[in-house]
C-alpha cells in the first residue's frame, strides 16, 4: 500500500525541496519543531480569478501547505486564500474560485475547512481518504510519493508544477 | 490560371503532410486495475492538452463518471491537465515517442 511513515514523508519532502531549489522554484520547508508531524512544505502564489459575475478580475494570494496526515498516513494538501485587501476567502468563495464546475453535493467530499494539524488554524483541505488508493494505482511504487501527490492533487486547486519536476529520478 | 491552381493544390498537400509529421507519437501504458487499450501507439496533435487525452481514454474505456483517469510520466510525475502535449514531449519524450502511463481510480469520497 502507498501509505507512508512520518520518516518517509520527511525524507521525500526534503528531496522534493531539493528538486524545487534546482529548478529555481520557491517551495520552503516549515519546521515548527522536530516532532511528528510538525514539519510541512509551503508554497505561495498569486492567481487571477473572477470572483463575481461583474467581470472584475481580482488577484488572490494563495498559500499551500503539504502536511503529513497522521490518521491517513499520506500527504495532505491544505491551503488558504486571501484577497488583496487581506480578507480571507470563506468556504463558499473558495469553492467558487477553485471548483466552479463541481456540483455542490460533491464539494463536501472534496474540499472543506478543517483544523491545520500543525498550526491549529482553520485551513481549506483536500480530502485525503482516497489518496493512498490513487497512489497505489501507479504500477511500480513512485520514487517520491510527495512529488507524485502534489502533481496529482495540486492542479485541482490551481497548484501546478513545471514539467521538469518529472525529470528527476 | 491553371498553374496557380496547381500550386495551390500542391502547397495544401505539403501542409497536410507537414501537419501529419508534426503530430506526436504517444505510447499509452495501462497500470493498476485499469483495462488496457489494444492500440498502444497513438498520434496526437501537439496542441492538445493532457486533459483532452484523459477525456479520450475515459470515453474510450466507457468509464463511470465518478472514476477519473490519471496520466503520469516517469513513474512519479502527473503533468498538469492544461499542459499541452508538445511541451510534455519536449521535456519527457524519448526516441521520438512520449510514453504515458494511465490508471483510474475514484479521486474523492
Amino acid at each position: 500500500m502507498s501509505e507512508m511513515t512520518w520518516k518517509e514523508f520527511l525524507a521525500q519532502a526534503q528531496e522534493f525541496l531539493k528538486i524545487s531549489e534546482q529548478l529555481g522554484d520557491c517551495w520552503v520547508l516549515y519546521e515548527k519543531d522536530a516532532s511528528e508531524p510538525n514539519t510541512f512544505l509551503k508554497y505561495s502564489q498569486k492567481i487571477k480569478c473572477k470572483e463575481s459575475n461583474d467581470g472584475y478580475v481580482t488577484l488572490i494570494n494563495v498559500e499551500y501547505h503539504v502536511v503529513y496526515s497522521v490518521s491517513y498516513q499520506v500527504p495532505m494538501l491544505l491551503f488558504q486564500a486571501h484577497r488583496s485587501d487581506g480578507s480571507l476567502l470563506d468556504l463558499e468563495a473558495t469553492w467558487r474560485v477553485f471548483m466552479p464546475d463541481t456540483a455542490s453535493k460533491d464539494l463536501y467530499q472534496m474540499l472543506t475547512q478543517t483544523d491545520h494539524p500543525v498550526l491549529f488554524r482553520p485551513f481549506m483541505a483536500l480530502h485525503p481518504c482516497r489518496t493512498a488508493e490513487v497512489l497505489d494505482q501507479f504500477g511500480e511504487p513512485s520514487a517520491n510519493r510527495v512529488l507524485t501527490f502534489i502533481s496529482l492533487y495540486g492542479p485541482h486547486v490551481q497548484l501546478q508544477l513545471a514539467n521538469a519536476y518529472g525529470l528527476s529520478k | 490560371m491553371a498553374d496557380s491552381q496547381e500550386n495551390l493544390a500542391s502547397t495544401s498537400t505539403t501542409n497536410a503532410t507537414d501537419k501529419e509529421a508534426a503530430k506526436i507519437c504517444v505510447l499509452l501504458n495501462a497500470t493498476g486495475n485499469v483495462p488496457i487499450i489494444k492500440k498502444r501507439t497513438w498520434t496526437v496533435d501537439p496542441n492538445k492538452t493532457v486533459s483532452w487525452i484523459q477525456k479520450f481514454i475515459h470515453k474510450y474505456l466507457k468509464l463511470d463518471a465518478t472514476e477519473q483517469i490519471f496520466l503520469y510520466v516517469n513513474q512519479t510525475f502527473a503533468p498538469a491537465p492544461d499542459q499541452i502535449i508538445k511541451n510534455l514531449y519536449d521535456c519527457h519524450g524519448t526516441n521520438g515517442k512520449l510514453v504515458l502511463y494511465y490508471c483510474k481510480n475514484q479521486a474523492w469520497g
